[in-house]
């Protein structure tokens, strides 16, 4: 349980290299209608249904407040896609899913929901300083876990989204769960990056999201 | 500058390019390897600690944050760092000079490395608590970055050194066949037809080495047969057409040879004492016949060491060297009898006599053939077909007397000097003087002059030719020296001075002190002379060119000495026997053989001189064959 704990944490570093490399370019993202063909080509209909919605809730969500963002974005992927853990979608002990693949194929672990919520509040807007990925210990299901927070001030207490309780809550109350470390996901990015073997020299250079976009713009890759 | 050179200081250039970029960027990679390495361990101290400072920032002035940052801060591969709370007050800073210690000034400031900062937010609980900064050391990216410079230059210089050492080999081993072309090439136009042996294997050159051998071999060729015909050539001119019995230019020749090789035998001179009445007898088919087995007779003697001659119409004549009187009788006697017996065969009782001479080396050649028909008168008082033989050996001095006179010229300085024989190039309009000969007169103690001749042959007998040589030659570079000479002068040398060290020493000295250019010195011997050592004569050549003068053969004749061999022999010039030059016009090989000579010796770079050319007619002969100097 402690290696397995220990596999997480450093999940948790690979999403934070993501969230710190990416987010200008979900952003600009621009899903056309090719990319949507392809989507439903490769998994189904429901896919691209996914997709489309998540477009959407990015399109309409700019104005909200950060309070209604927050629940917009929670809700959006807490009832729209399944938890499955990695060995049973994947086939492998962690897979870190694209947000698209996520979306795609409806179902992840909790880094996933977690990274997924991420890209999305950046994208609509929340601003990066208030996001941590925070790595906690389900004390109910006896497992470490890992949920996206926010702090509205660095001295606040943050709410936690989860995939487990699917209401925002702030941390304080939630008894079930103890945080272990949360991470900016600037400082972490090159740890991670050497330990995938990655080139590391230039932090401009390095850019893991284009690896995602990679895999997305090629499905059979 | 050789191409061996260009190619060595191309290439050296582009290697000394190549290792100069290379090592630039090397350590170019290796400072961008030592930051990013640097910031990776900076980064990977600022999470852990921030991970392990975690559980304390709840009191943020618990000694043990303090304690912890210490005991990774000293290690010492930091140069600070810092702990500030969420507000951004500092609660622990430590920090280090930078040291460079083992690293030169010049480095930092040629290459400055990056100084990695590297950030990590500290939590607490749900939390933030604070943000932990840490900033790297960089002495030791200095230190290593020298260091491995340092390594990186040496193993560079090293593989540039033997790189360079590996292309001198290979630009040997390469250029070597072109050197080989070079020198064959050379060779080539200084007369040797030389072939390359081992062909080299690169494609062009080895193409390149083939067609020079096959030039050099077609040039070889052809010279060997224009030789073969040379030798043809002389051999018909030395011979009597009708009874192919040598002539009397050729019994000269050989006398003059016998006499100064220091050679005593016996002459013999017959005469039909009247051919044209015997010719009125038989007719002139009959007297053919008859000269034609008689010279049959003159030349089955030649086996027993004699060679025979018909010197005029009814004259004959043999050489016997070696003979001693008792030899001469039995050869006598047998010639008798046979002559008597062809007599016989054509009715003819009185066919010839004989006039019988000996001769040694002190005999005069110009009293000897008088001497002979002396003789001859005599032997027609004895008998039918008889013989007379007179053992005077016509000397007007006895050998003691030589001596003397040999040793007084020597001791007192005695030779004089005279340049004659001129020889002068025609090739242009005007005839210019292009070799002269210094001609040595002895007198004795009364004031007559001695046979020149005889008095070197004499010299030698005494062994006082190498000092007669020095004497003379001496002598002839102080009269060259006071009448400014300017055209090049052939100079005598017995064989015993050009084979010998001691007079090239003495010559190469005297030359040192000598204001006369060497190149207007033509050394000298017969080529009779020198075809009895050639070796001797050959390094006597080489030795003269190293002095800057050069080399001549007297009397040359291509069946004495092949014309394929002069350039062997380093030979500058040949001079022609006489007889070649004269009386051309009666012998239409003489002029084939002159155009044959100019053409072989162009080949060979060997200049001619054909001397004594009275004649006018042999005159024009000559200069239309082009040969290179004609005296007159």
């Amino acid at each position: 349980m402690f290696a397995k704990q220990n596999y997480k944490f450093l999940c948790g570093i690979v999403i934070a290299v993501c969230l710190g490399a990416s987010l200008p370019i979900i952003a600009d993202l621009n899903i056309t209608e090719a990319f949507l063909i392809n989507i439903e080509q490769k998994y189904n209909k429901f896919a691209r249904k996914r997709v489309e919605s998540w477009q959407e809730l990015i399109e309409v969500s700019q104005d909200l407040t950060d309070d209604e963002k927050l629940n917009v974005v929670n809700n959006f992927f807490n009832s729209n896609v399944m938890f499955i853990d990695d060995q049973a979608l994947w086939g492998k002990e962690d897979y870190w899913a694209t947000p698209m693949e996520f979306l795609s194929i409806g179902a992840g672990d909790c880094e996933d929901y977690s990274i997924a919520k991420y890209f999305t509040l950046k994208a609509i807007g929340v601003a990066e300083e208030k996001l941590r990925l925070t790595y906690v210990k389900a004390i109910n299901i006896g497992q470490a876990h890992m949920v996206l927070t926010y702090f509205k001030d660095k001295r606040s207490i943050p709410v936690v989204l989860d995939n487990l309780d699917t209401d925002i809550k702030p941390a304080n109350l939630r008894k079930d769960l103890v945080p272990v470390y949360s991470f900016n996901g600037g400082g972490l990015w090159l740890a991670k990056a050497r330990g995938s073997g990655k080139r590391v020299g230039d932090a401009s250079r390095l850019s893991l999201w284009e690896d995602l976009e990679s895999r997305m713009n090629n499905p059979d890759n | 500058m050789s191409l061996s050179k260009q190619l060595l200081i191309l290439i050296t250039l582009i290697f000394f390019i190549v290792f100069s970029v290379n090592f630039v960027l090397s350590v170019g990679n290796i400072k961008s390897y030592l930051e990013i390495e640097s910031e990776i361990h900076v980064q990977d101290t600022a999470t852990s600690l921030g991970l392990s400072l975690s559980p304390h920032m709840s009191d943020t002035q618990d000694p043990i944050i303090r304690t912890m940052m210490n005991a990774i801060f000293d290690m010492g591969y930091f140069k600070e760092m810092r702990l500030i709370d969420v507000e951004g007050n500092d609660l622990v800073t430590l920090s280090n000079p930078a040291q460079m210690e083992g690293v030169p000034q010049w480095l930092i400031k040629l290459m400055p490395m990056k100084v990695a900062t590297a950030v990590s937010e500290i939590s607490s609980g749900w939390n933030i608590s604070g943000t932990l900064y840490v900033t790297t050391n960089p002495g030791y990216g200095y230190l290593k970055l020298y260091e491995q410079g340092k390594a990186t230059l040496k193993f560079s210089l090293l593989i540039f050194f033997g790189a360079l050492g590996l292309l001198i080999l290979v630009l040997r081993f390469t250029l070597q066949s072109l050197k080989e072309i070079e020198k064959q090439a050379n060779e080539i136009s200084s007369g040797n037809f030389t072939i390359i042996q081992n062909l080299p294997w690169t494609l062009e050159v080895k193409s390149v080495a083939q067609a020079m051998n096959s030039m050099s071999h077609k040039i070889g060729n052809m010279i060997a047969r224009l030789n073969n015909k040379l030798e043809s050539l002389s051999e018909n001119l030395k011979r009597d057409s009708l009874t192919n019995l040598l002539n009397q230019a050729t019994f000269n020749v050989n006398l003059k040879l016998a006499l100064s090789s220091g050679q005593y035998g016996y002459a013999i001179f017959i005469k039909f004492d009247d051919l044209a009445l015997i010719t009125k007898q038989l007719g002139n088919e009959a007297v053919n016949s008859l000269l034609k087995d008689f010279a049959t007779i003159l030349l089955a003697s030649e086996k027993a060491g004699t060679s025979s001659y018909r010197l005029y119409g009814s004259e004959f004549a043999l050489l016997c060297p070696a003979y001693d009187d008792v030899a001469i009788n039995e050869l006598a006697e047998q010639l008798k009898q046979q002559i008597t017996e062809l007599g016989q065969q054509n009715n003819i009782d009185d066919l010839v006599h004989m006039g019988i001479i000996r001769f040694a080396r002190s005999s005069d050649f110009e009293k000897l053939l008088p001497a002979m028909r002396e003789a001859y008168e005599q032997s027609r008082n004895i008998g039918s077909n008889a013989y007379f033989i007179k053992e005077d050996s016509v000397s007007s001095m006895s050998e003691l007397d030589w001596k003397a006179a040999i040793n007084s010229a020597i001791e007192n300085n005695m030779p004089e000097i005279t340049f004659t024989s001129e020889a002068y190039n025609y090739s242009d309009d005007t005839a210019v003087k292009v070799m002269e000969e210094a001609f040595t007169i002895v007198k004795d103690s009364v004031g007559n002059t001695l046979s020149i001749g005889t008095f070197f042959s004499m010299a030698q007998e005494f062994g006082l030719e190498e000092e007669l040589d020095k004497c003379i030659v001496n002598k002839i570079l102080l009269l060259m020296e006071e009448i400014q000479q300017s055209v090049p002068v052939t100079i005598n040398l017995s064989m015993t001075s050009v084979a010998s060290s001691t007079f090239s020493a003495w010559l190469q000295a005297r030359l040192e002190h000598s204001i006369v250019r060497p190149e207007l010195l033509a050394f000298s011997v017969t080529a009779y002379s020198a075809a009895k050592d050639l070796t001797a004569f050959a390094n006597f050549s080489i030795f003269v060119k190293s002095l800057g003068a050069k080399t001549l053969l007297k009397r040359y004749s291509s069946d004495i000495i092949a014309i394929d061999m002069l350039k062997e022999l380093h030979i500058d010039y040949i001079r022609l026997a006489r007889d070649l030059t004269s009386d051309i016009g009666s012998n239409s090989n003489k002029l084939d053989l002159l155009e044959i000579m100019h053409e072989v010796s162009h080949l060979l770079d060997v200049r001619v001189i054909a001397e004594d050319v009275a004649d006018d007619d042999d005159f024009e002969l000559v200069k239309n064959a082009g040969i290179y100097g004609i005296g007159r």
